[in-house]
């Protein structure tokens, strides 16, 4: 019961926060908030397939980027709508993942590391090579920011508090869908298959065919994060394919605590917050998030999470 | 393209290709052994290029620079495999993702060292004097550096070759990579072993840098790339295959070297797709064991 009202009232706290910008805290801290919740749900996409299927990947920047770059590329052909970019990111990306499914899925482990690592770096290269439609290593500016009618309120985008609105209801959304997946029985199954594919497979569960869902799931997810980012920054680049996103989505979810799903949220807050601090304290925030990551792997990579619980 | 034009691409792609043998070397030994993808393999190589550049300006002598990079990059891995590495894989034997995560961050510690110590800009190290002219091979011409970094880096990687296949030490790193349990077994120790292979594959990632950095320039991302090319080399000839990672390695030097000169805009996506048919039709690799792991 208590437990139920901490979490009404952290809800009501993030759905108010946009309220105090000006008067307690200025619009920086809105869109790092913004920011943090994206990489949040992108921590979510991934935890389902690593914590959940045992799928390793080390290439889910494939799948966010390329959900940015479709729904930037959309935006700036019809620049009226909103929903039409975030649906057509999440589609590309689940379609990749759908692809490297059909490859990857019976490799295991580190194999499967690689293979969508591989994908992911092929994707990058497009973007810096095919310059005329993705503007190569300079990135992509987007266009106007969409401004649509909901029930009966304007969602305009451009204003930063209407932005991190959106984002928390769609990373809310996602992370809904995703909790309601994995307590589903296909999320048992994923279960099973994650702690031995051989008894899985012994008990009749398809086991090809839930791994390859269960990815076109977190692609799908992280095409979401993508294209929330794409709107939110109205700028791409091809750093959001690099596979130096996919290793540090993988810190931050298991930072937080895999297999937990809002884990990823703890991850985001640490790894966005800290590097924001670092980086106006320091110009070497680099060496002091890389020792933090390994100091992270050597001594709880259990997660913070599960440590807090103990 | 003239016979001169293929001439020079083909020996500029041996040249890539030899140093990038040096690079798989470690990559591929290190994942026979322990299972384990390095990602800080980029950061040990850009280190090595900057040891190099800090003993060469500090001495004045190139040579005493290409002699101490390989000497405390191979110290710094085997470092960091007795020290991190193993604990954590004692610790937890059964996961795949923690050793890789490691290795990534610190991959990305390396790097803001280096940008720490020596700036983010990119420096060039100076060719030493005695080769820094020409050479004329009948009609085609060719900086002699290059001649060096070929002959240089064929001799390491020939070494490396005796040194696996000829000598006692090589064929318990040959049994562990098989079966590290049965080498150990009869008497191996294979603790000992990761720590030498580590440092060992670190050691030549540390030379290549500074061959390949004095070729090119010296940034703290230079090794991307080059690490890059290593790893897909030793995919396509099959993880933990030494004879894989050389025939992978050498392959890849010319693929780059033509694709560039042939078709500059897409032979990376092309390189990437070649990768991916290779595992999809065989995903051990063109030398790899069954063992999928």
């Amino acid at each position: 019961m208590i437990r139920r009202g901490l979490l009404a009232l952290a809800a009501l706290a993030l759905l108010v926060a946009p309220l105090g910008v000006g008067r307690l805290y200025s619009a920086y801290y809105l869109n790092l908030a913004t920011w943090i919740i994206i990489v949040a749900l992108f921590a979510a996409a991934l935890d389902f397939a690593l914590g959940y299927g045992g799928l390793v990947s080390f290439g889910h920047a494939g799948f966010f980027g390329l959900g940015a770059y479709a729904a930037a590329l959309t935006l700036r052909q019809w620049a009226a709508t909103l929903w039409l970019p975030l649906l057509l990111g999440v589609l590309a990306a689940a379609a990749l993942a759908g692809l490297v499914g059909w490859f990857a899925v019976n490799s295991r482990g580190v194999y499967l590391a690689m293979l969508t690592f591989a994908f992911a770096q092929l994707f990058y290269e497009i973007a810096i090579k095919w310059v005329a439609v993705t503007g190569g290593s300079d990135g992509l500016p987007g266009g106007p920011r969409p401004s649509v009618r909901l029930a009966g309120l304007t969602l305009d985008l451009s204003d930063r508090r209407h932005m991190y609105w959106l984002a928390l209801v769609l990373a809310a959304a996602g992370f809904a869908v995703t909790r309601r997946i994995v307590v589903s029985p296909f999320g048992a199954a994923l279960v099973a298959i994650r702690e031995s594919e051989e008894r899985a497979a012994a008990i009749g569960i398809d086991v090809d065919r839930h791994k390859r869902l269960a990815l076109v799931i977190s692609g799908g997810l992280s095409g979401l994060a993508g294209g929330l980012f794409a709107i939110h920054q109205n700028f791409v680049s091809p750093e959001l394919l690099y596979f130096a996103l996919s290793g540090e989505v993988v810190i931050i979810a298991v930072l937080g605590g895999i297999g937990t799903l809002y884990g990823g949220l703890v991850g985001a807050i640490i790894a966005v917050g800290l590097r924001e601090i670092l980086s106006t304290w320091t110009d070497n925030w680099l060496v002091v998030l890389g020792a933090l990551y390994v100091a992270c792997v050597m001594w709880f990579p259990q997660g913070l999470v599960r440590l807090a619980r103990r | 393209m003239s016979l001169e034009a293929i001439l020079t691409q083909l020996l500029m792609g041996l040249t890539v290709g030899v140093n990038l043998v040096l690079v798989a070397t470690g990559l591929t030994l290190v994942f026979g052994m322990m299972g384990v993808i390095n990602f800080a393999h980029s950061a040990l190589f850009m280190l090595g290029a900057y040891v190099g550049l800090v003993v060469t300006r500090g001495l004045g002598d190139f040579w005493l620079g290409l002699t101490a990079a390989p000497v405390a990059i191979g110290a710094l891995g085997a470092g960091v495999e007795r020290f991190l590495l193993r604990p954590l894989r004692e610790r937890y034997p059964e996961s795949h993702l923690l050793p890789l995560l490691l290795t990534f961050g610190l991959g990305l510690f390396f790097e803001g060292a280096a940008k720490m110590l020596w700036g983010a800009d990119v420096v060039s190290l100076a060719r030493p004097p005695a080769l820094s002219g020409a050479l004329t091979l009948g009609r085609v011409t060719f900086p002699a550096y290059w001649i060096f970094a070929l002959v240089a880096a064929a001799a390491l990687a020939a070494l490396v070759w005796l040194l696996v296949e000829r000598t006692s030490l090589g064929l318990s790193i040959r049994a562990a990579t098989q079966d590290a349990t049965m080498a150990a077994v009869l008497g191996v120790n294979v603790g000992r072993l990761n720590t030498i292979v580590f440092g060992l594959g670190a050691g030549l990632a540390g030379a290549a840098g500074v061959i390949l950095g004095t070729m090119t320039s010296l940034s703290p991302q230079m090794g991307g790339g080059v690490v890059l090319d290593a790893f897909i080399a030793i995919v396509i000839g099959g993880l933990g295959s030494f004879t894989g990672a050389i025939v992978g390695a050498l392959l890849l030097g010319q693929v780059q070297s033509f694709g560039v000169a042939l078709l500059p805009e897409f032979h990376t996506p092309l390189v990437f797709l070649v990768m991916a048919v290779v595992l999809v039709l065989r995903p051990t690799g063109l030398f790899g064991a069954g063992d999928r792991r």
